[in-house]
């Protein structure tokens, strides 16, 4: 297979998605964008006026015609929530990809994945093929990407179709939560980038996630799994880069030393150190507090020798300033998240096509679309809608 | 119908007709919490649904049309406004109040039908604004009926987001004519009544709608921006932005400009009420003495602001009169709009010919 005779892309209203579908317009690549309904089709027009969207299920009862039968290539960038239930997490994406396969013409699957599959903090692993063979998720999300993916890519094989698994990093961009949340913490004059962000951030420029993908779709089918991410790119890089397109100062480095401590919240997590601290959080005071327990406090203290009293006062005091610094000090600093602590998840890493020196995808572009993105949910406006 | 005195000693016995999600969400875990309200009945067109609401809370009877309800104090009306046309005046008819869910209605024309309609039998009808009892809304509006900040130069008001899924649902709430269709009713009609219930504007004639441009894609409404004059309780006359989308996310809130400040209404539950500069930038957050900090507790004072209303016959805070300015500036916005879904008539989407 050169080049597919027509893809079809699920998610395509979502972040990855719908960009997807931008690149493989402009690379001459037939696409067709799957929604669930009528408002789905149009949120995808709105973003891709050019694509064609079919609305359908893919998960066809047996004997029904499949929305995406005619697609040779199907690329699933779909993400099929829990609904609150977590072994649903399970059972619709397995049911999303067995109805997937399904598509008569398929040959295909490029399957998305995570970066979540490492778990929430990834550490570098001694044998990064191991790890990448035998990864640890550490978190439900993870274990269910982790099962999914193992589990198209086994019935892929048993239908005859190609399956590529692809781990994504953390996507940013314009328009991307991430990117989001990056900026957010740029504007807060308390947040520190941990080890200066020195760490590979696992992190790909959603238009360089539809280059990619449209680079692979050229090559042959090989049924792999592949991370996809700018792999020699730093925390600092990606940081820099977002100060440097919204003219914001770059951000502050944390001290080697914070940040091993913030790295430490992460892997020393354990339930009995979460009971601890809840037991901790308990309202003890306003238990006391309340006139019943009051009076039988006094009752109990007027019996009790001043020597014992004395004691408990005296650990009360010193217990007592202990929470309130504690908790200064946790309103005077940053909840750092995992990902931002992680060391680069493993390779082989698909090839990233340079960027173009103008239009979508070009340096200048991806920084004005954040720049003006940015500044539609920064700044009031009037009549902002209208745009 | 029982008289006020004689309802405001007893238990009110409810019936709900809708059986969709802001039933089984939001209205019956706080109604089978109340005291002195008891759940009579479910009623929806699709029984099954009925059955299995009434079920899971424990209400003695389901129904599958409103002829069939035995009678009850106060109706929920949770249906599609698109449906208000046949089910408010029923409700009525039977001699109960009716309190609905937003939005009340896609004309002031309706609005005042129903309005007048009740009040000629003596009833009680109310609207669910919710938000109306949000913290950041209600203790903007004290503060800005004290004027400390001089008077308002003009409203910036905000609610949008890149809507990136769909959910598994139909999104039959943007895309069912009988739902009123699209972000102006689905958003705008919160939106619009925080912001006018801020600036202490009710009734149908404080609003002057002078624009509204929509984006339409394959049919569906997917954001709108609309200017109007909204008159103060005080008289003074502001000019306001309201902007709703899908498609962008927005800098989100009531901005509220004075000569050398900015109020910033924060639109939910957990939101903040603050000062901020002209670019948006925080400078403070302010208390916030008034209103409810979680969707359980407003859902909670809503109902029994209502059932207060029902008992005494004095309009709360979420009284349908108080309401009418809300509807007038959706209306006005689709009339400009030249975009009009006309739900109750079955008439087709009519774009305006660019």
């Amino acid at each position: 297979m050169s080049t597919p005779k027509k893809v079809g892309v699920t998610g395509a209203t979502g972040q990855v998605g719908s960009r997807l579908l931008k690149h493989l317009h402009a690379a001459g690549i037939p696409a067709v964008a799957v929604v669930r309904n009528a408002l789905g089709a149009a949120l995808c027009h709105a973003e891709i006026p050019e694509c064609e969207i079919r609305i359908g299920s893919l998960t066809p009862a047996a004997g029904e015609p499949h929305v995406l039968d005619d697609c040779d290539v199907i690329v699933n960038c779909a993400l099929e929530g829990s609904g609150g239930i977590p072994r649903q997490a399970y059972t619709r994406n397995r049911a999303l990809v067995d109805g997937l396969l399904k598509a008569k013409s398929l040959q295909w699957l490029v399957h998305f994945s995570t970066v979540a599959v490492y778990g929430e903090l990834i550490t570098a692993a001694a044998d990064p093929e191991r790890e990448r063979r035998h990864p640890h998720p550490h978190s439900e999300y993870g274990r269910s990407k982790l099962f999914v993916e193992r589990y198209a890519a086994a019935q892929a094989q048993k239908r005859g179709v190609t399956c590529t698994v692809v781990r994504l990093g953390h996507v940013y961009g314009a328009g991307i939560a991430r990117s989001r949340e990056i900026i957010e913490f740029a504007r807060d004059p308390k947040f520190r980038l941990p080890f200066d962000g020195k760490l590979l951030s696992n992190a790909i420029h959603v238009d360089a996630v539809g280059a990619g993908i449209v680079e692979l779709l050229r090559g042959r089918p090989a049924a792999d799994v592949v991370s996809l991410a700018e792999s020699t790119h730093t925390w600092r890089d990606i940081f820099d880069w977002h100060t440097a397109a919204l003219g914001l100062a770059p951000v502050a480095p944390m001290d080697d030393a914070a940040s091993k401590a913030q790295r430490r919240g992460w892997t020393d997590r354990s339930p009995v150190r979460d009971v601890m601290n809840w037991v901790r959080g308990l309202p003890i005071k306003s238990l006391v507090r309340s006139p019943s327990m009051f009076d039988l406090a006094l009752q109990v203290l007027v019996r009790t020798p001043e020597s014992v009293t004395k004691l408990a006062s005296d650990i009360n005091r010193r217990s007592g300033a202990g929470a309130h610094i504690a908790r200064a000090v946790a309103a005077d600093s940053v909840t750092i998240p995992s990902l931002y602590l992680s060391d680069g998840m493993p390779g082989p890493f698909l090839t990233l096509p340079e960027p173009s020196s103008s239009g979508m995808g070009s340096a200048p572009e991806r920084a004005r679309e954040l720049a003006d993105w940015a500044d539609l949910w920064t700044t009031p406006r009037w009549r902002a809608a209208a745009a | 119908m029982l008289s006020s005195s004689a309802m405001s000693k007893q238990t009110l016995k409810i019936g709900i007709v809708g059986a969709g999600m802001v039933t089984s969400g939001s209205h019956l875990p706080v109604l089978v919490n109340m005291p002195d309200v008891e759940v009579a009945w479910m009623c929806d067109r699709a029984l099954p649904a009925a059955t299995s609401v009434a079920k899971t809370y424990g209400i003695p009877g389901a129904f599958g049309d409103i002829k069939d309800c035995p009678d009850v104090d106060v109706v929920l009306v949770a249906t599609p406004v698109g449906s208000r046309s046949s089910v408010v005046p029923a409700v009525l008819e039977r001699g109960w109040h009716a309190f609905c869910e937003k939005p009340f209605a896609l004309t002031l024309a309706d609005h005042e039908r129903y309005v007048r309609e009740a009040h000629a039998r003596g009833l009680q009808i109310g609207v669910g604004q919710v938000r109306r009892y949000a913290k950041p809304t209600a203790s903007a509006r004290a503060l800005v009926r004290r004027g400390l900040f001089g008077p308002v130069k003009r409203v910036l008001a905000a609610e949008g987001f890149h809507m990136r899924g769909t959910g598994r649902g139909t999104g039959w709430h943007m895309n069912d004519r009988s739902a009123g269709g699209g972000v102006l009713a689905e958003f705008g009609s919160h939106l619009i009544d925080q912001t006018l219930f801020v600036l202490g504007a009710s009734s149908a004639d404080r609003v002057r709608v002078r624009d509204c441009a929509q984006r339409v894609h394959l049919g569906l409404e997917l954001a709108s921006s609309m200017l109007a004059d909204v008159t103060m309780d005080d008289g003074t006359r502001v000019p306001c932005s309201v902007d709703v989308s899908l498609l962008d996310d927005l800098c989100m809130g009531i901005f509220i400009e004075y000569e050398s400040v900015t109020l910033r209404v924060g639109l939910g539950f957990e939101d903040t009420l603050s000062l901020v500069s002209k670019s948006g930038e925080p400078v403070t957050t302010l208390g916030m003495p008034e209103g409810a900090d979680s969707p359980v507790q407003a859902f909670y004072l809503e109902w029994k602001d209502f059932l207060r209303q029902c008992r005494t016959g004095e309009p709360s805070a979420i009284d349908a009169a108080s309401v009418a300015s809300t509807t007038a500036f959706m209306d006005g916005a689709l009339t400009v709009s030249g975009v009009r879904l006309q739900a109750d008539h079955g008439e087709e989407l009519v774009e305006k010919a660019s």
